[in-house]
């Protein structure tokens, strides 16, 4: 009797499982299989076949000491350490100053601020591209107002410029989170902090923001799982810009060229395979780091 | 000939991250044909006049009908052609450049159409006809052949005294004198390093060589290093300009304002500067490809779209009928005719023997104005002097997207061109060796 309706619960699940086992578990297993292997063609390689030969670790040793794919790492690694506190502090901000305001304005900062999550990565990035643009972009007459000439896809603005645009995008959704989170701290508390003589300053510093640490914790590692993914905004960005970004700008764009222009699909999964690693320790470093205290 | 990227391709980086074909004019694979009805080939291209085209070959056809599918541009379709193939939905017949063909019969994806072909390989202009080959084996047909020559400011090189280049040597001289006014004497696109490869082959040099049954790399052979040397004084002298073709509009502005005044160039190039230039129609000449210093002239091989092949894929149902629209498509006068006017076609040089008769159509009148005369001409001899002896290598497809990459850091000044070629030669013979395709140097 129990058993039949362990049976019958477990099928509600069957959706996701199926799901999970065909869109996830297959697909990886399929990038790890063919990470182990290499397409080698002979002779003068002009023969048109090619044997498939197993090599075991022989790509991801490769991938390993493959200067340009460790520097794209270290890229986007340098890039979040810099953009993802910048974001989810602007986001913490802006969170912390709607949840102080009670007025009937909040609610329209609140979808203002999430307007830009709505627009799709792609149509974003085409936007600010054509913001940036030194011939038909705005900030280009704006710049030469106060006398200044400034180019956003010079190679030391590219990163920052990238920085501006998933600011703009990430912040009404990270605020979100944050603000929900901001919502659930009892409100007892700040009448107890003020009875006690606390400034709003104060309640912000000491109640709201240890209280939304889970959040920003959250937040936190899902900024990082995106960042070191870049690639649409570079990618459009090289549309426009080539000569600074280069085809092997990030991971994902290595991992791209790789496998549809150079056809090394082995090799493309094995780097696939060493970026979800990276980003599995770098997650997991993060997690223990900013959850230790609270053991 | 830099020009590899000719707008500003959000379409293509679109289609990029779409991934798919369908998304992007693609759908593929042979439709097939009951025993009675007409054969189906299916052809990808991106070419403006392609559609015209296609309706005119179905129109006076009743066995062999053409579907045609448009892609965006060149890089995009790359893209999609690989993964067509990998799913087996490969088209019967594409357009392509001739630099690419010994990349994709690597990768298997042509078929050998050499006893369809060959019997009409005195129509062709012989180095575009070696352009769908590969040692000797025919994988399609040739669209186009290869003029190449340098377009320059006639009214800016009269008002500094400047003869016309003949040489590398004036070239570097010119840009010196134009340079202290602030002209650039040519523009280096970061992305782009055809100048180096067309040099490079102009000079003599053979990077890729086939000996035995291995490949023979050598990108530091003397003629390579003589190309080098070249565009290092010109780079270290700030003689360019270094606009990337990525922004089309300022590319096309910068030349029409007198910002650069020479470019070298094919055919198709002009119809972009006729449409876009509004001060200096009129005041630009043709004059021959520059020769090396006591050298015959020598102009290269079909790169960057000139030498434009339509290929057949292993994957066709239908070679001999692919084949036979291709040939079709190549020399039909009338077919020819359209694809050679920049207005209905590309206005790319046609590849049959008598491609003169169109220069007409290729070259623009307004562009030119009174040099017109002389520059047919110039157009019509360049094609004598088309290196027929370079080879392009079996991974020519990820060696120029690497060389392009390093390119960039050469004209911003972070390394010399030598730095470059001696990091593609290492790159180039690794690549290869991780292949396992045989390699041999020096």
């Amino acid at each position: 009797m129990i058993r039949s309706l362990r049976w019958k619960g477990a099928a509600f699940t069957a959706p996701f499982q199926l799901g999970f086992v065909f869109v996830y578990l297959l697909p990886i297993g399929y990038a790890v299989y063919q990470s182990l292997f290499v397409e080698r063609r002979s002779g003068l390689g002009l023969g048109g076949g090619s044997t498939t030969e197993f090599v075991g670790l022989d790509n991801y040793e490769r991938g390993l000491t493959d200067p340009v794919f460790l520097g794209a790492i270290g890229r986007v690694f340098l890039f979040a350490c810099v953009q993802i506190p910048l974001m989810l502090g602007v986001a913490l901000l802006v969170a912390l100053l709607l949840d102080a305001l009670t007025s009937r304005l909040t609610s329209a900062f609140r979808i203002g601020l999430l307007v830009p999550y709505m627009i799709p990565g792609v149509v974003a990035t085409i936007v600010w591209v054509n913001v940036y643009s030194p011939d038909v972009g705005p900030l280009t007459d704006l710049g030469r107002l106060f006398g200044w000439s400034w180019n956003f896809f010079a190679p030391e603005m590219v990163w920052p410029s990238i920085g501006n645009l998933l600011t703009w995008h990430g912040i009404g959704y990270n605020m979100l989170i944050i603000y929900a989170a901001l919502q659930a701290v009892p409100r007892e508390m700040f009448d107890a902090a003020r009875v006690d003589g606390a400034s709003e300053l104060r309640i912000a510093l000491s109640i709201k923001v240890p209280y939304v640490r889970g959040a920003l914790v959250l937040t936190g590692m899902l900024s990082i799982i995106h960042m070191l993914q870049i690639f649409n905004e570079p990618q459009l960005f090289r549309s426009v810009t080539p000569q600074t970004v280069d085809a092997n700008f990030t991971p994902i764009m290595i991992i791209f060229n790789q496998a549809f222009a150079s056809g090394n699909y082995n090799y493309a999964a094995a780097l696939s395979v060493l970026l979800a690693l990276f980003l599995g320790v770098a997650s997991f470093l993060f997690y223990r780091l900013t959850t230790r205290e609270a053991d | 000939m830099p020009n590899r990227f000719r707008r500003p391709a959000f379409a293509g980086a679109l289609c990029a991250l779409a991934l798919t074909n369908s998304a992007c004019g693609g759908g593929g694979g042979d439709a097939g044909a009951s025993s009675d009805g007409p054969v189906t080939v299916s052809f990808w291209g991106w070419a403006n006049g392609h559609e015209a085209l296609v309706d005119a070959f179905n129109a006076s056809h009743d066995d062999i009908r053409i579907e045609y599918a448009k892609g965006t541009d060149a890089t995009t379709m790359m893209q999609q052609l690989t993964n067509a193939f990998e799913a087996g939905d490969a088209p019967c017949l594409f357009q392509n450049s001739s630099e690419f063909v010994p990349s994709f019969l690597s990768d298997g994806m042509l078929a050998d159409v050499t006893e369809y072909v060959e019997p009409h390989r005195d129509e062709f202009i012989e180095s575009a006809y070696l352009g769908a080959t590969v040692q000797g084996t025919a994988y399609g047909v040739p669209t186009s052949s290869a003029p190449a020559f340098t377009i320059y400011r006639a009214d800016v090189f009269e008002e500094y005294g400047l003869q016309p280049p003949e040489t590398w040597d004036d070239m570097i001289e010119a840009g010196r004198v134009l340079a202290e006014d602030g002209i650039n004497i040519t523009n280096y696109a970061g992305e782009d390093p055809s100048t180096l490869v067309t040099m490079a082959m102009q000079a003599g040099a053979h990077w890729y060589q086939i000996e035995g049954d291995a490949w023979k790399i050598d990108l530091l052979d003397p003629g390579s290093l003589r190309a080098a040397e070249i565009i290092q004084e010109i780079v270290d002298g700030g003689m360019h300009s270094s606009l990337t073709f990525a922004d089309y509009a300022a590319v096309q502005r910068n030349y029409d304002q007198g910002g650069t005044v020479t470019r070298q160039i094919s055919t198709w190039q002009m119809s972009g500067m006729v449409q876009n230039f509004t001060d200096s129609l009129g005041a630009w000449a043709l004059a021959p490809w520059p020769t090396l210093a006591g050298e015959a002239p020598r102009t290269p091989a079909g790169t960057n779209n000139s030498g434009g092949v339509n290929l057949v894929t292993s994957q066709c149902e239908y070679p001999e009928q692919a084949a036979e629209a291709a040939l079709w498509m190549s020399t039909d006068p009338e077919a020819v005719e359209l694809m050679a006017s920049p207005d209905t076609g590309n206005g790319l040089m046609p590849a049959v023997t008598n491609a003169g008769d169109y220069v007409d159509q290729t070259i623009s009148e307004d562009l030119l104005g009174e040099n017109y005369d002389a520059a047919r001409q110039i157009v019509i001899d360049s094609l004598d002097t088309v290196t027929t002896d370079w080879t392009f290598g079996p991974n020519w497809t990820a060696m120029s997207t690497e060389m392009a990459d390093g390119w960039a850091r050469v004209i911003t000044g972070e390394q010399t061109v030598v730095q470059l070629l001696e990091y593609m030669q290492e790159w180039t013979v690794n690549d290869l060796t991780s292949r396992g395709i045989n390699v041999v140097t020096s």
